[in-house]
């Protein structure tokens, strides 16, 4: 399903803000199962002050905090589903603290980083849900720039008791 | 009649074996383990004690024996991780159940 979630939504779904929120926009979602987003890189951006300070690049960890952060709303979602609602215009009348109170932990990831990505540079990042048991659900992650892969593997993630 | 009654059961044998060798490849690989298959008994307890795996390492078990072996265990059924042999041994009743209703 083709949506636009921008920082109102997405602030709506996921408890980080400034400078720890790295989704600008969410493009398309299977409801509690896949999800597409955007995270636009910028000089402007606090890592490169100190990564590196002669030569920016976005450090990997951070890329995998946008693919958590990603799956996170892919997650939400059913959520929603499940609180009947489907139509995400409908998240206006939500409280924040309700849905990004079930956002649960990154518990493993594991992901290779296959080219270093620098400020101007669109990361558009793909997350698909796997198979869950118990608390823990596996998730496959995917970023690509130009649609070249820079980061590809898997996470595994708990739910919030 | 008793040689080929001991075929059959040499046959199983070799059969079970083979499988035991399949589990403990998967779950090296799944596991990113430091372990040859022989190392690991079949009968040892997989979680705390023995291989001292977790519940993270159960997802990703059950993951891996759902693509390698193409039968689902559900949360509900811890009991299927307590050993080589009870991972077997799940594997053959499901795919004996999956014979039985073809």
């Amino acid at each position: 399903m083709k949506v636009f979630l921008g920082y109102e939504e997405i602030c709506k779904m996921l408890p980080h803000r400034y400078p720890f929120l790295m989704l600008d926009y969410v493009s398309d979602i299977v409801i509690g199962k896949e999800a597409i987003g955007i995270k636009n890189v910028t000089i402007n951006e606090p890592f490169f002050s100190g990564h590196f300070p002669q030569k920016p690049i976005m450090p990997g960890v951070m890329i995998v905090e946008a693919l958590a952060q990603l799956t996170a709303i892919a997650y939400c979602s059913k959520i929603l589903e499940k609180n009947g609602i489907t139509n995400f215009d409908e998240l206006k009348n939500i409280d924040p603290e309700e849905i990004a109170s079930h956002v649960g932990y990154l518990v493993e990831a594991n992901v290779k980083f296959k080219k270093p990505v620098i400020p101007g540079e669109q990361l558009r990042l793909k997350v698909v849900l796997g198979k869950s048991f118990g608390q823990l659900t596996q998730v496959k992650v995917c970023a690509t720039v130009n649609n070249t892969i820079v980061a590809l593997g898997k996470l595994i993630v708990s739910e919030k008791e | 009649m008793e040689n080929n009654l001991k075929e059959i059961v040499r046959e199983k044998i070799s059969n079970r074996n083979k499988l035991n060798n399949q589990v403990k490849e998967m779950i090296i690989n799944e596991l990113n383990l430091e372990l040859k298959p022989e190392e690991i008994e079949d009968d040892a307890p997989l979680f705390g004690m023995g291989l001292g795996l977790d519940s993270i390492d159960a997802l990703e078990i059950a993951v891996g024996v759902e693509e390698t072996f193409g039968v689902a265990i559900s949360d509900t059924q811890m009991e299927v991780f307590r050993s080589i042999n009870t991972v077997a041994d799940f594997i053959q009743s499901e795919n004996e159940g999956l014979n039985d209703r073809v």
